[in-house]
């Protein structure tokens, strides 16, 4: 939902869109009139860019991680597969006018334009627009910058958007925060893997900067909205299923409202047992919205045995609470998630999910809008990784018939096993059911109506390729017929 | 002293005489320009268009000799190099989540699967599988190396 880019100045945003073009790229090559018509670059500003990004490199100490290599026709980006881009949009954010105005407004001492311009050595005007503009991103989240240079307004989004930018830019570097709050922060992460709760690095991470800022904004006396009832009552219910882990929560000395958080948050980060949140109610509207989606779902592929259904009320609890009380992961960009691998292997999940989330009136009246592509890539993990895939599309058949012996026919399936995601089957005698035929031998088939790949032995990577495209062509043809 | 003083002098001399000298030469333009054909026409320059794009498509394209494609193909047919950089720097259509994903007037195209068939013509981008399989023959799955 958040595009960090956006905070970048117009040069810094085009060096880093060019670095981005480029990373994503087949064979991380493109034609630079490719390129040049994606980022309507002129020739000057296309060669300025290349330099640019080279001294940028250079200045970040990047340049052990990225070179570009470009020759009148194409421009390649070499790398050593230590690094994205997302470092360097981390330099540029961080070196950045935007983020040193948003720190100081975080921590208080903006206190005009002009002053803020003398501090930081740079021009009134300047500062003035980068401002504007802060203000301008930030009301779009209902988070407004006070007469005084204070952020105020929707108190939980204040915490999720700096949370947000703050992992992201500073990652393990907190030297932001004053020291007591660190050590605060430091012990209560401690107790929690003390007591067996062990948190993987990124969520740890985040959550030392989403506890950091949260206390220090509690103590300059921003409340969190005051709950409504429907809130209250989940997070009590919450509460009681993991009463054990609240227990520890509950140990740490920081406000009741905050505990909560930690709780939302350990929750919402798949740390808590998944066991203790089958067959639970949350909350009316959280079930209300797992029933809908169960309905829809069950409509589409007439999967109704109770099992399934009790694990995806469980999943969509989480989702759904999530969404409803603490969005703070949603606020992660998904607009430039790729998503044509899940299109190309799990179409109907990919298809159903997407027009589940069509539904505009429904969207707009859940207040969904802003976190429709964290909801669309979340509805579609959740099914790729609890539905099997053959549940809702029929199998491939693959017979293998090669001339080297059985033992080399099973060697060859197992190397089939990479097909995991298209629910193949496998077998050595052709019948009726026959999808597909790998074999070495010409003219053995070729009285059967079936498709078939010859392989040269070993097979070369075409062999591998023509085999890919016929199953896909096959899964395609499935899928068609499976929805006349 | 003298002589250094002198050679500056002169120096100096020759070098704008022969700026004046060169200036003499250039001819500009005058406020009217007449049609060559017919003399009495006058004729109005048309403004030059900043449209690089054009140019550098027709100054680049036909330059396929590349270092990394001529490597592979020493003599082989002029034709096949320059497909194969094209197909090599062929952009991959990418499906992203943002707003116009979820609307009807989504190109049906993008979101159709229609197979990895490769028959397609150029502008058909390969499969993510297949140029995955492609990767990965004789590396992870049995098979020669690419």
């Amino acid at each position: 939902m958040l595009s960090l880019e956006n905070f970048l100045d117009k040069d810094d945003r085009r060096k880093f869109d060019f670095l981005r073009l480029l990373e994503e790229s087949s064979d991380l090559t493109a034609l630079n009139t490719t390129i040049q018509a994606q980022l309507s670059l002129s020739n000057f500003l296309f060669n300025k860019t290349i330099e640019e990004l080279s001294l940028d490199f250079e200045n970040y100490g990047l340049e052990v991680y990225f070179a570009i290599d470009s020759t009148n026709v194409q421009t390649t980006l070499l790398e050593v597969g230590q690094a994205t881009s997302d470092l360097l949009l981390a330099h540029y954010l961080r070196n950045s006018l935007s983020f040193a105005i948003l720190l100081a407004l975080f921590r208080e001492d903006y206190q005009s334009a002009n002053n803020f311009a003398l501090e930081s050595y740079t021009s009134y005007t300047n500062v003035y627009s980068h401002t504007q503009q802060i203000k301008k991103l930030l009301k779009e989240l209902q988070i407004e910058v006070s007469k005084k240079y204070h952020l105020a307004g929707n108190e939980g989004n204040v915490r999720y958007l700096l949370t947000r930018i703050f992992s992201f830019v500073l990652a393990s570097d907190t030297d932001v925060y004053p020291d007591t709050y660190k050590s605060k922060v430091a012990k209560i992460i401690d107790e929690l893997s003390e007591t067996g709760i062990s948190l993987p690095r990124n969520v740890q991470t985040k959550l030392f900067h989403f506890l950091a800022i949260s206390l220090m904004r509690h103590d300059k006396q921003y409340q969190l909205a005051k709950k409504d009832i429907n809130k209250q009552k989940v997070l009590e219910k919450l509460k009681a299923v993991y009463a054990q882990e609240f227990q520890v929560i509950q140990t740490f000395d920081i406000d009741p409202s905050i505990q909560e958080e930690v709780l939302a948050y350990l929750y919402t980060n798949g740390m808590l047992s998944r066991e203790k949140m089958k067959n639970q109610e949350l909350g009316k509207r959280i079930n209300r919205l797992n029933e809908r989606f169960i309905q829809y779902f069950t409509d589409s592929f007439h999967i109704e045995d109770r099992q399934t259904q009790e694990i995806l009320a469980a999943e969509l609890n989480r989702l759904h609470f999530e969404l409803a009380y603490f969005p703070l992961n949603a606020f992660n960009s998904f607009e430039r998630f790729d998503v044509s691998f899940f299109k190309e292997s799990y179409i109907e999940y990919f298809l159903f999910c997407r027009d589940y989330l069509m539904d505009d009136a429904f969207v707009k009246e859940e207040n969904f809008s802003a976190y429709r592509p964290y909801i669309f890539y979340k509805y579609l993990m959740i099914l790729v990784s609890h539905v099997e895939l053959e549940r809702v599309m029929p199998q491939i058949t693959i017979c293998i018939d090669f001339s080297f012996g059985q033992e080399y026919n099973e060697f060859i399936k197992r190397n089939l096993t990479f097909f995991v995601n298209l629910n193949v089957a496998v077998q050595f005698v052709f019948d009726e059911s026959t999808d597909i035929v790998i074999t070495n031998l010409n003219s053995e088939y070729e009285d059967l109506d079936v498709e078939k790949v010859i392989w040269l032995d070993p097979p070369r990577a075409i062999d591998w390729a023509h085999l890919g495209n016929q199953l896909l062509e096959i899964r395609a043809q499935k899928h068609q017929q499976a929805n006349v | 002293m003298e002589n250094k003083k002198k050679i500056i002098v002169l120096g100096t001399l020759v070098l704008f005489s022969t700026a004046l000298l060169l200036q003499e030469d250039v001819s500009f333009a005058n406020d009217t320009i007449y049609s060559p054909v017919d003399p009495n026409q006058e004729v109005k320059p048309v403004a030059p268009s900043d449209v690089p794009e054009e140019k550098t498509t027709e100054s680049s394209v036909p330059v396929v000799r590349t270092e990394s494609s001529s490597k592979e193909q020493p003599k082989a047919k002029k034709q096949t190099p320059k497909k194969e950089t094209e197909k090599k720097t062929m952009q991959r259509k990418k499906l992203y989540l943002d707003e116009a994903f979820f609307t009807n007037d989504f190109n049906h195209q993008a979101i159709a699967l229609n197979g990895g068939s490769s028959g397609g013509g150029q502008g058909h981008s390969e499969a993510q599988l297949t140029e995955t399989l492609k990767l990965l023959s004789g590396v992870a799955i049995y098979g020669r190396r690419k």
